[in-house]
């Protein structure tokens, strides 16, 4: 593979929890690459693992929970480096939008101190010049009076003014890559729109990589190059976002998409949904993770745990049975554009 | 801000005399004759009918309130029963001292609390933290005359390092009294040798009472350090790329010093209504020591005194604390000045 490319390599990442004398795999096995300046939804519901496995990627989980695997940066695994190695890379190379901003600003601080103490802390800006250039990006994200909400605290913010703020701060010193926690679950549907415009013109404009983690697929499926689908703590599917989104070689990701409804849904009667809840990581069923809620399980897939497979070209996805899902045909009758 | 505070000065205001009127209700129950306690040993009948006239004691109970109140308007404590001196000619030695004391005892207590209480959340099951819980416990646990004498017998008889006694050294005369803390009034004089000696009194019992604030300090320091580096914000800070001296000592200290300020605000308060027990034990001439006398005594007017002004000191450092609030939390200065 072209190493000046390749941005990240995700090799075989277990990542477990100990609750009560017990040790559960969180992340079980887990790998994928991201290419400088692509964008790649990490899709699942909650407990899939998605959030596990980019907190590890930003050197979050404990020693003692990484149980294994390899995180490579530009070709350097910087789990056997630790903390010194990924503080290098905070901030500056690898950045995180959180899930809820109003959480992740301090309270105590102004909204501009928060984001000029990268550009002082990393690049040793004069006060005034961090000023000057915070409420540039504040401008940048959409922040009205960008100069005078510089001294604004958090809770003087809006929702959505919280979230282009933390933005700003994870763009701030120009990151190859960023991660974004469901940046837009905490915001109404018109500040969701917003908020995709201004990610996807950021990254654009920046030349950033960006990991996408989300439960919806819909949303990302039109803003992101590349889809991974993540069940019970593994990859279940990957491929090109497009292809995986009209015509899925896994009943899972299928299950997500035919649950969402769409414009010009011709479909008549309730909306199907994914019987049962995605499974405990202290209960993980036998063989195939997702068979007691699969609407194609067979006895094979009790006993049998699938492995990534390629069942068409560009694809990968874990089912005993992958060609038969792609069989299916498309999901959406209407392509949305 | 402004708005808020003249609120609570006024609250203020009410909350003393409250007290005023329990305290005054008190001493009317108290079978003690103010007349009979300030005319002298088995005085003619003639002196004590003059002074309760002189006292306004023939007058009904609730006029004798409105002296009294009055009285305090102006400063006026009345007379100790003990000394028959009027006690506003008492009190600004006793205020002084007590005053030395117990902020000397908050700077040792902040000084160990904060940092072990940092430092037990941040190694948290490290020796640091063991210690920190050792402290704590034996700060809280070993009661302070002990500790007292503990101290006295290491620094003073074992090592005769520290004085063990008193205020500061009688060889050296005082110096002029313009505060009525002589360490400040001997900077305020030049006089090194006073400060000198002041400073060295004060040690022991400024250490003793400061290790027990110390121990309370350092545990609420530990447990809001705890939750607070719990927050999405310290995570965030991490995601930053920040160090994580800086993550502490910037982004946490601050959110966690606020339950700390409370505790250090109530302990001040405390110490300022007079350490009975370790002025005993080092002959510290505080109210402390002041207020038992008068109670050993039923010397009512001093009580009460020292009632007010114990009552006036816990109510002024809850008004410092909340404006500290409003100084270090944006959101609570939004309510003040709602």
């Amino acid at each position: 593979m072209d190493a000046a490319g390749r941005l990240l390599e995700i090799e075989d990442l277990r990542v477990t929890f100990e609750v009560g004398g017990a040790r559960y795999k969180a992340v079980d096995g887990v790998s994928f690459t991201i290419d400088d300046g692509e964008a790649v939804g990490l899709v699942g519901e909650s407990g899939s693992g998605k959030s596990v496995t980019a907190r590890s990627i930003l050197g979050l989980t404990g020693a003692r929970q990484l149980a294994g695997g390899a995180i490579r940066y530009r070709g350097t695994d910087l789990v056997p480096l630790g903390e010194p190695a990924w503080q290098r890379l905070r901030g500056r190379e690898i950045a995180l939008i959180p899930q809820n901003a109003l959480a992740a600003l301090n309270p105590l601080f102004t909204v501009g101190w928060q984001i000029a103490e990268l550009f002082r802390v990393h690049e040793g800006a004069s006060r005034s010049e961090a000023r000057r250039r915070v409420v540039a990006l504040m401008e940048q994200v959409g922040i009205p009076a960008a100069a005078k909400r510089f001294d604004s605290y958090p809770h003087e913010f809006s929702g959505g003014m919280r979230q282009r703020a933390v933005i700003a701060m994870a763009v701030a010193l120009n990151p190859k890559l960023v991660i974004a926690d469901e940046p837009t679950t905490a915001l109404d549907v018109t500040m969701e729109a917003q908020v995709m415009d201004l990610l996807g013109d950021l990254r654009r404009e920046r030349q950033m990589a960006l990991i996408h983690i989300t439960h919806d697929v819909e949303l990302v499926a039109s803003s992101v190059d590349r889809m991974i689908v993540m069940y019970a703590g593994r990859i279940v599917e990957a491929g090109p976002a497009d292809d995986l989104y009209h015509l899925p070689a896994h009943p899972y990701t299928r299950a997500l998409l035919e649950s969402r409804p769409s414009l010009g849904d011709r479909r008549k009667g309730l909306l199907p949904t994914i019987p049962g809840a995605p499974p405990k990581i202290s209960a993980i069923p036998s063989g195939c993770a997702f068979h007691p809620r699969c609407a194609h399980m067979r006895e094979r897939c009790q006993r049998e745990t699938p492995i990534l497979r390629s069942p068409t070209s560009g694809r990968v996805a874990a089912c005993h049975y992958s060609e038969e899902v792609l069989q299916l045909g498309e999901v959406h009758t209407t392509v949305s554009a | 801000m402004v708005r808020y505070i003249a609120g609570r000065l006024v609250a203020l205001v009410a909350i003393l005399f409250a007290v005023t009127i329990v305290t005054f209700a008190l001493a009317q129950l108290s079978s003690a004759d103010p007349a009979v306690q300030l005319a002298g040993d088995f005085p003619p009948e003639e002196v004590v009918q003059q002074l309760r006239k002189e006292l306004g004691l023939d007058k009904p109970v609730p006029v004798q309130y409105a002296l009294y109140v009055k009285g305090l308007l102006h400063g006026d404590f009345g007379r100790s029963y003990f000394s028959k001196q009027p006690i506003s000619s008492e009190l600004p030695d006793r205020i002084g001292a007590t005053f030395e004391l117990a902020t000397a005892a908050l700077a040792f207590s902040i000084l160990i609390g904060i940092p072990i209480g940092i430092a037990a959340a941040v190694y948290r099951n490290s020796p640091v933290d063991h210690f920190g819980r050792f402290l704590a416990l034996f700060g809280t646990a070993v009661p302070v005359f002990f500790l007292g004498l503990l101290m006295v017998r290491l620094f003073y008889t074992e090592l005769g390092v520290l004085p063990a006694s008193g205020r500061y050294s009688l060889e050296i005369p005082p110096p002029p009294t313009v505060t009525h803390s002589v360490i400040v009034d001997s900077v305020l004089a030049g006089d090194w040798r006073m400060l000198r000696s002041a400073m060295t009194h004060l040690v022991l019992p400024s250490l003793t009472l400061g290790l027990f604030g110390a121990g309370v300090i350092a545990r609420v320091m530990r447990a809001s350090m705890l939750d607070i580096l719990n927050h999405d914000y310290i995570v965030m800070a991490r995601v930053k790329g920040l160090t994580f001296r800086r993550i502490v000592l910037v982004h946490a200290l601050r959110n966690a010093m606020l339950p700390a300020l409370t505790v250090i605000g109530l302990t001040y308060g405390a110490l300022l209504g007079g350490a009975v027990l370790t002025e005993t034990v080092f002959s510290w001439p505080g109210l402390g020591l002041y207020g038992v006398r008068a109670l050993t005594y039923l010397d009512f007017p001093a009580v009460m005194a020292v009632v007010i002004l114990i009552t006036f000191a816990y109510v002024v450092m809850n008004l410092v604390v909340d404006i500290l609030y409003g100084v270090l939390d944006p959101r609570v200065r939004a309510g003040m000045n709602a």
